[in-house]
């Protein structure tokens, strides 16, 4: 059972994946170990309580540890796919993305969201280091030159 | 040396005085003479009485002759003299007119020669200054056109590198405000299917 798919099925974001193995951590220590220290957001309880038990039940006091590295080792080899929107998007909206992604592509891979305004619509992606802009500003980019000339109609 | 008349006159005064003296003498010094001896005397000093007043007469009139000739010759030669000088001052004024001509003339010649290089000078510089006037406007004419083509085509370049800056943020402020959730998101869409198309991402 490899729990990193599993967690990435409701998961779409890495800093929500990180966020998740973090409260993961926490909560498989409490189980493990016999503490109930821990208190988790509602948000956050609610996806504990639907990760499956078998999942959970993988975890014991010898390999906690060694699992947990290993998910992390895991997720830092990950190479995300970063999604810059020219707006702050929500929860919903992260997840609509991304349903969209995982429905339409063979590779299903974790986005990073980050926010740049200048793009005025659309997106730019970067993927393995290399930056491509399909925003609105890309667009005008592209079309500067015919914008020009109709501008220029105006002037002369 | 010429006769005087005063000379004359004076001599034939002294002659008249010496013959009456001898007159006197004689008759004061005649001694009981017969009447002829005295009327030969008498006669004798007629005579000479005579001959005194004839040649005094006469060296009168020479005097008056030679003072009338005097008179003419002078006065020939006055009238010569007069007419020399005459025709000297005439000679002088012609001179004098002739100079006074050829001078004003001169002057006049050189005072149009003056003002004709004044009028060539004058005009040379009118041309040459018009001429340096019309050269250094068009020189500022030219620079100003060339500063305003020069700021045209600044202007226009900053309007080409900064157009589509200013589309970007006229629409940036603009879609801000205008695209809703949904628009902004199938946008988005719009976006990732063509960066599938590229085969950006798979």
């Amino acid at each position: 059972m490899n729990i990193l798919n599993i967690i990435l099925a409701n998961t779409y974001t890495l800093p929500d994946l990180k966020h998740r193995l973090r409260i993961l951590r926490a909560y498989l220590e409490d189980r493990v170990f016999g503490n109930k220290n821990q208190v988790f957001e509602s948000q956050d309880e609610n996806w504990l309580n639907s990760l499956p038990l078998d999942l959970l039940n993988q975890f014991n006091k010898d390999n906690l540890t060694s699992l947990l590295e290993n998910l992390e080792q895991q997720i830092n080899e990950l190479h995300p796919l970063v999604l810059y929107l020219s707006f702050e998007p929500d929860q919903n909206t992260i997840t609509s993305i991304s349903s969209w992604i995982r429905q339409n592509l063979s590779q299903k891979p974790v986005l990073e969201i980050k926010y740049d305004p200048s793009l005025i619509g659309g997106c730019a992606l970067v993927k393995e280091g290399i930056y491509k802009d399909y925003s609105i500003k890309a667009k005008i980019e592209e079309q500067k030159d015919l914008i020009l000339q109709e501008f220029k109609k105006y002037i002369t | 040396m010429p006769i005087e008349f005063s000379q004359i006159i004076i001599f034939l005064g002294l002659a008249s005085v010496v013959g009456l003296v001898i007159y006197n003498f004689r008759l004061n010094n005649r001694s009981s003479p017969p009447e002829a001896d005295e009327q030969k005397s008498y006669k004798i000093i007629h005579d000479a009485i005579k001959k005194a007043q004839a040649i005094l007469a006469s060296a009168e009139l020479g005097a008056i002759k030679e003072v009338a000739e005097t008179k003419m010759v002078l006065r020939e030669e006055l009238t010569q003299a007069e007419q020399e000088y005459l025709n000297y001052l005439k000679f002088l004024k012609e001179n004098a007119d002739s100079a006074k001509n050829a001078g004003d003339e001169a002057i006049r010649q050189r005072v149009e020669n003056i003002f004709v290089k004044f009028e060539e000078r004058l005009s040379d510089f009118l041309a040459q200054t018009q001429k340096e006037s019309v050269e250094a406007i068009d020189l500022e004419i030219k620079a100003a056109r060339q500063l305003l083509d020069t700021y045209k085509q600044q202007q226009l370049k900053m309007i080409d590198e900064n157009i589509v800056a200013m589309l970007e943020r006229t629409l940036a402020l603009v879609l801000a405000k205008k695209l809703t959730l949904s628009d902004q998101v199938d946008l988005i869409y719009e976006a990732l299917e063509r960066a599938k198309a590229e085969k950006f991402i798979i």
